[in-house]
């Protein structure tokens, strides 16, 4: 499993298909394989899917939060808000998401989230801009944050609709 | 120096529990497309904005959505060259790699925007 979860170069791709068939670690081979069954193209919402996540993957994501959180704050304390401000966007919660997806799924499913992590950054360029423009115009933190976060799920799942609409939204078929 | 260290804590717990609620999020949605949408929410700058507009004001908080819109221009970057470093590199290596990217376009961008 440690090699899945590194990456190494030359059997990616037979890593890729192997994946998708196996379950290394036991832990959520059976998602995997029921997703491939599906339409890769279907919007699905399963509230099950959260007890089949090991408390180890949430810890691990948890930490990474704080990690870069912690780094943030770090780096604004010494260079300044501003410059601490680039890393409120830092993709190391996507890195580990990334690295769980590949472990757990696929290399394959890992690059399909990096896709659509495209447009939640998108988004995420939306929600700066808007909570310094709503600040600079003294709206109240409360609001300017309400109205950034809303602006960020309109602009990124905006773009995935859009990539939707042109036949881009659906997931990378499986090798083969 | 002792509220210094207060505020990185408490920054990281408001991170960490806004991570959690986007990547709960994430884990009950497919495609894997429309999830991965989510493992880029504004959840490090929720947690980090709360703690900061409390505890140093709203002043500091516009100042890191200033940078932030750089660091977000970056992110585009690291998922545009990460997409196709996965592929070649496999998970690790290649988001490790996409990294090296993201920090080159933060910093060269924030030293273009405010030399």
């Amino acid at each position: 499993m440690t090699n899945d979860l590194r990456g190494d170069h030359d059997d990616r791709d037979d890593r890729d298909d192997h994946d998708d068939r196996d379950d290394h670690d036991g832990s959520g081979g059976d998602r995997g394989r029921s997703d491939e069954r599906r339409d890769d193209d279907e919007v699905r919402l399963a509230p099950r899917e959260l007890g089949r996540t090991r408390p180890r993957d949430w810890l691990i994501r948890f930490a990474f939060g704080a990690g870069v959180s912690a780094l943030a704050g770090v780096v604004a304390t010494v260079a300044g808000p501003r410059f601490g401000g680039l890393f409120l966007a830092f993709p190391a919660i996507l890195m580990a998401s990334l690295t769980l997806v590949a472990k757990k799924e696929s290399v394959r499913q890992a690059r399909n989230e990096a896709r659509g992590a495209t447009f939640g950054a998108v988004g995420l360029f939306g929600f700066a801009a808007v909570t310094a423009a709503a600040l600079a115009g003294r709206w109240p933190l409360w609001a300017a944050l309400a109205a950034a976060t809303a602006v960020w799920a309109v602009l990124s799942l905006g773009c995935y609709l859009l990539a939707r609409a042109f036949g881009a939204g659906g997931d990378e078929p499986p090798a083969g | 120096m002792g509220l210094e260290v207060v505020k990185v804590l408490l920054k990281a717990a408001a991170g960490g529990l806004f991570v959690l609620l986007f990547a709960a999020l994430a884990e009950m949605i497919a495609p894997k497309r429309l999830a991965g949408v989510f493992s880029a929410a504004p959840s490090v700058a929720l947690g980090g904005m709360l703690v900061t507009a409390a505890l140093s004001g709203v002043s500091d908080v516009r100042q890191s959505a200033l940078g932030m819109t750089i660091g977000a221009v970056a992110f585009v970057a690291y998922c545009l060259v990460g997409v196709p470093l996965l592929k070649r590199w496999g998970a690790w290596k290649g988001s490790s790699a996409a990294l090296g990217v993201w920090l080159a376009v933060a910093v060269a961008g924030y030293l273009v925007v405010w030399p």
